[in-house]
């Protein structure tokens, strides 16, 4: 399961680096087959390193190819917006922005986000810890954060309230209201991301978004752990409040469990998958069950009211025997 | 027992310099703000093409040249997701995207004509998926302004070579994608710009040989420099 979920995040890390580089070989073919002086200075060396090869590279691949328009037009964009094979896929959080700013529901663009929304209300918030791009970098950060910890340098660790990200959510599309233009463009992760990613392969040079990623990475390292997923991260709230409903959720195992704690280390959103705290907030990222050595936790269909009434008959058996199970 | 402390005299002397400094500082803030309010009254008003290279900031505000097919500026803002799918399948290259630091406009795609020019391939408008920009055929750029309204050249006789009599240059019209609808020739080869028909996709003012551009893209709803400006002023 680890396996097909990290081939998954690098898959569409991937995605947002090769698009960018598919259609800058498609300007590169503009620019060879007209005469306009201007488009001349932006051959092939003028460019990075990266850009370079990767021209080279695709010159190689397309050579004697006649459908290399078709293959350069069939994938576009990021997780925020994507054009693959004639279907749309969009971030819900696009959607709930753009029409609350006031530019009215247009449809076409309200049926793209049914995807990602069906998903959430399906699986939970996956789109965190399968899809976005930041998620796996904050993850490979963490790892190095465990790694200092374990040469025996403490990083500090805040805590900060759990429900500040949808106070984030809900101050923003306030805001968005007002400035009458969608604000979370700046600050989401995934799409600073990805945009940061097609301005340097484009343009050669990157905006604010890098230094904002850095200023996250750095800070999940030393301040606080994972605190933009797990406290601010608005997509994550929006993501939250369709997974409150979902149907796949992990559960715990009574009869198995020994109450080691390893599950509650392992969660990357800080849940509490030991003690069935686990809310409309998690994932189903899989990493408690990979960390279980019992084997204690596991997927289950199981709908919301189930789940309730399921944890309310622990908290009375434990009132009565004192024990667990 | 003397303390190494400050004296009396020399924390209130440093008081005194704070407060000056910080008012010397509001002072500075405010004259500056009143000035930039004056500069700021004009910028609806000039063409903000002309003002790139002055300074950028002013151009961003007061509303670069949008891609063809874009509604208008505050629809726009409130529509565009800044997903750069409209920059990745244009071919020249020609969209580019406000900086970041210029408010909320940033990360929203301009062209600046000047450096490259729209060919009018219509595949922004294809793929743009909140209709920012309205989608749009390559054909329609025959109907004028109806259909496609970026903005409109404007032709200054006072740099043009063909209308000073210097040579005889012909760029802008040979570029032109709609010769007759948009531009024509008149007596002894100058070119004289059809507003009804240009669309403004800016291929003239790229391929113009004059440094300082004598055929320049005017923004739609941007009133002509000499109506509100006494001559002379932001003109380069």
């Amino acid at each position: 399961m680890q396996f097909i979920r990290r081939s998954l995040q690098v898959l569409v890390l991937l995605l947002i680096f090769l698009v960018p580089l598919l259609h800058l070989y498609g300007v590169e073919r503009y620019a060879r087959e007209s005469f306009s002086y201007s488009l001349a200075a932006q051959r092939i060396e003028t460019r990075g390193w990266i850009q370079q090869k990767a021209i080279l590279l695709m010159d190689r691949l397309f050579q004697d190819y006649e459908g290399t328009e078709g293959v350069i037009s069939s994938v576009t964009g990021s997780p925020w917006s994507l054009n693959i094979l004639g279907y749309r896929i969009s971030d819900p959080l696009a959607a709930v922005s753009m029409s609350i700013a006031g530019s009215g529901f247009f449809w076409p663009f309200i049926t793209s986000i049914l995807f990602f929304t069906f998903l959430s209300l399906l699986l939970g918030r996956v789109f965190c810890g399968w899809i976005c791009p930041y998620h796996f970098l904050a993850e490979m950060n963490n790892k190095l954060r465990n790694l200092f910890s374990y040469l025996g340098i403490r990083p500090h660790n805040l805590h900060l309230k759990r429900r500040n990200k949808y106070i984030v959510l809900a101050i923003l599309l306030i805001f968005s209201i007002i400035a009458g233009t969608s604000l979370f463009t700046h600050i989401y992760p995934p799409l600073v991301v990805s945009r940061e990613l097609f301005y340097y392969i484009f343009y050669g040079s990157v905006g604010f978004g890098t230094f904002f990623i850095i200023f996250l990475l750095f800070t999940e390292l030393t301040v606080s752990q994972r605190w933009w997923c797990r406290y601010m991260c608005p997509g994550g709230a929006l993501y939250s409040l369709l997974g409150s409903v979902r149907l796949v959720r992990m559960v715990r195992d009574e009869d198995r469990c020994t109450f080691c704690g390893e599950c509650d280390k392992a969660c990357p959103f800080g849940l509490l998958p030991m003690s069935d705290t686990m809310g409309m907030e998690c994932d189903n990222c899989g990493l408690c069950r990979a960390a279980c050595p019992e084997d204690a936790l596991s997927y289950r269909f199981m709908p919301l009211w189930k789940e309730r009434s399921m944890i309310n008959e622990r908290k009375r058996t434990l009132k009565r025997t004192g024990t667990n199970g | 027992m003397k303390g190494k402390g400050p004296s009396r005299e020399r924390v209130q002397t440093d008081r005194r310099g704070f407060i000056k400094k910080m008012g010397g500082i509001t002072l500075s803030i405010a004259g500056g703000s009143l000035l930039g309010s004056i500069f700021l009254r004009y910028l609806g008003r000039v063409n903000a093409q002309d003002l790139a290279e002055l300074s950028p900031y002013a151009y961003y505000v007061s509303g670069p040249l949008r891609p063809p097919g874009a509604v208008e500026e505050d629809l726009f803002l409130k529509r565009c997701i800044q997903c750069f799918l409209c920059a990745e399948v244009c071919p020249p290259k020609a969209i580019r995207f406000v900086r970041s630091g210029m408010g909320l406009k940033a990360n929203t795609p301009y062209i600046f004509p000047r450096e490259r020019a729209c060919i009018l391939c219509m595949k922004c408008t294809q793929v743009c998926p909140t209709q920012a920009l309205m989608p749009l055929k390559e054909d329609d750029i025959y109907e004028g302004k109806k259909k496609v309204d970026m903005g409109t050249a404007e032709i200054d006789k006072r740099l043009c070579i063909t209308h000073l009599g210097i040579g005889k240059c012909e760029a802008c019209y040979t570029i032109c994608p709609l010769k007759e609808r948009a531009i024509v020739q008149e007596a002894m080869l100058r070119p004289r710009v059809i507003p009804e028909g240009c669309v403004g996709c800016g291929l003239c003012e790229e391929i113009c040989p004059v440094r300082a551009k004598a055929i320049r893209v005017r923004l739609p709803g941007v009133k002509k420099e000499r109506e509100v400006l006494p001559p002379g002023v932001l003109y380069f």
